[in-house]
């Protein structure tokens, strides 16, 4: 009988699953250090960020700690193995979209106004047909200068990261295996549903919901999958929403265009190796669009897409569907 | 009779040519078999290499490195497990080579659960 505790953290849900709920305790103490500590290295949203400062350096070599090193590297890993679909250098784009703050303050902000934007939003803003698609430039991240061995980085003059997409996914690696090497046992972490796991699996394995709000409750709409190991991730487009000048806008971002991702899928949940690998690949499926089940077939990782119109596509070694489930296909390598 | 004899020679020489022209194309024919099954086979290990690789790789950080696939997009991975930047030129960065890679498939699919089984967290959009 495993014990969780949820608590918030870098904008979302935080859970940690002990296997041992005698030691529950500590790996949740892990897993808040290890947060604490990457809040405080890749939040795009704080002024005493390394993160806010490597975008201030107006394209000199900044020297970093091995955390905000260690998540530069991941992400342009994400880039590379994505073909540039995970594009960590949207950081501009996605505050003239008006996400230029965490996501709750965006939020209060939309309820307040209603329109979601800022001023600075407003007047970075050069397109007032917001949503309309753009040509933007390919590749930036290719441009991002990384020496590990050196802890410097170099981001181009103009360009702004933004480590979201993959270091809520790192967070949640570097958490379970934290909470693993404190707890001694088997650890689940999720991080607005990015999960990781570490250790040995109870029996039966961990069981996953996966549905469209991370939030939601475990027995709402969806479907019960077990995971013994490495990750899950779930990335959509319904569920961290906001309004520019009359325009629904999304997070999740086409690097070809700097906008919102068209919606073919309304989220999109992939199972890899690892939580950050899930997380790319989960990401990238949201941007490739009608192209995303080839190319998660390509890379044999089981995928859960649902549509815009809520059929659900079950992709590779994905478990079939659960009989609540209506309108599934599937597509097998 | 001698024609008798020329034609019965003629014969036999005829025969002996097809029997020689048939044992050069089985002979081509298993080698040719044999070298696509070794391609084949060389393929396939690739392949099966790659998905073994996928879980069994796991760095301290929980990560894969992966292995080389088609996609020229992807490739192999840095020994860090999470890879390292991009090459940038003369400037002290630029002393790697690219480094590439593909997500990594994990060890084991998710599997069905039950109905009756409860979930223990949720993976959704945040």
């Amino acid at each position: 009988m495993s014990a969780t505790a949820s608590w918030r953290a870098l904008g979302t849900t935080a859970t940690v699953l002990s296997d041992d709920p005698a030691a529950l305790a500590p790996a949740r103490a892990a897993v808040e250090a290890e947060l604490a500590a990457i809040d405080l290295a890749c939040s795009r949203f704080r002024d005493d960020s390394e993160l806010t400062a490597l975008n201030g350096a107006d394209g000199e070599p900044f020297h970093a700690g091995p955390l905000l090193i260690g998540a530069v590297a991941v992400a342009l890993r994400a880039a590379r193995m994505t073909g540039g679909m995970v594009d960590p250098t949207l950081g501009a784009e996605l505050r003239r979209a008006g996400y230029d703050r965490d996501f709750a303050a965006l939020a209060a902000r939309e309820r307040a106004d209603g329109t979601g934007a800022t001023a600075a939003a407003r007047a970075d803003r050069p397109d007032p047909a917001a949503g309309r698609a753009r040509r933007r430039a390919p590749g930036a991240w290719r441009e991002v200068a990384l020496d590990a061995d050196r802890g410097l980085v170099r981001v181009p003059r103009g360009v702004a990261l933004d480590l979201g997409a993959t270091a809520k996914a790192y967070a949640a690696d570097r958490a379970a295996a934290a909470a693993h090497a404190s707890a001694g046992c088997g650890v689940l972490v999720s991080l607005g549903g990015d999960v990781a796991v570490a250790g040995p699996p109870p029996a039966g394995d961990w069981a996953v919901r996966v549905g469209e709000d991370h939030a939601a409750p475990l027995d709402g709409p969806g479907q019960t999958v077990t995971i013994a190991g490495g990750g899950l991730a779930t990335s959509g487009t319904t569920v961290r929403r906001w309004r520019q000048g009359g325009a629904p806008r999304h997070h999740i971002l086409d690097p070809r265009t700097g906008e919102p991702a068209a919606v073919v899928w309304r989220t999109a949940t992939v199972a890899a190796a690892s939580c950050v690998d899930a997380n790319a690949a989960s990401t990238a499926a949201i941007v490739l669009g009608v192209e995303a089940p080839a190319w998660l077939l390509r890379h044999r990782l089981p995928a859960r897409l649902v549509a815009a119109d809520g059929r659900v596509l079950r992709i590779g070694a994905w478990p079939q569907r659960d009989a609540a489930s209506a309108h599934e296909a599937s597509a097998a390598a | 009779m001698t024609d008798v004899r020329d034609a019965a020679s003629q014969r036999d020489a005829g025969i002996h040519r097809v029997k020689r022209t048939t044992r050069w194309l089985t002979t081509g024919a298993v080698a040719l078999t044999g070298l696509f099954a070794g391609l084949a086979a060389q393929a396939t290990h690739s392949s099966a290499s790659h998905a073994a690789s996928g879980g069994s790789q796991a760095t301290p950080n929980g990560v894969s490195a992966a292995t080389a696939q088609q996609d020229p997009s992807v490739g192999t991975d840095a020994a860090s497990g999470y890879g390292e930047g991009e090459s940038e030129g003369d400037d002290g960065y630029g002393e790697q080579a690219p480094a590439q890679s593909a997500p990594a498939a994990p060890a084991q699919a998710p599997q069905y659960s039950a109905p009756s089984t409860p979930p223990q967290a949720s993976s959704g959009a945040s």
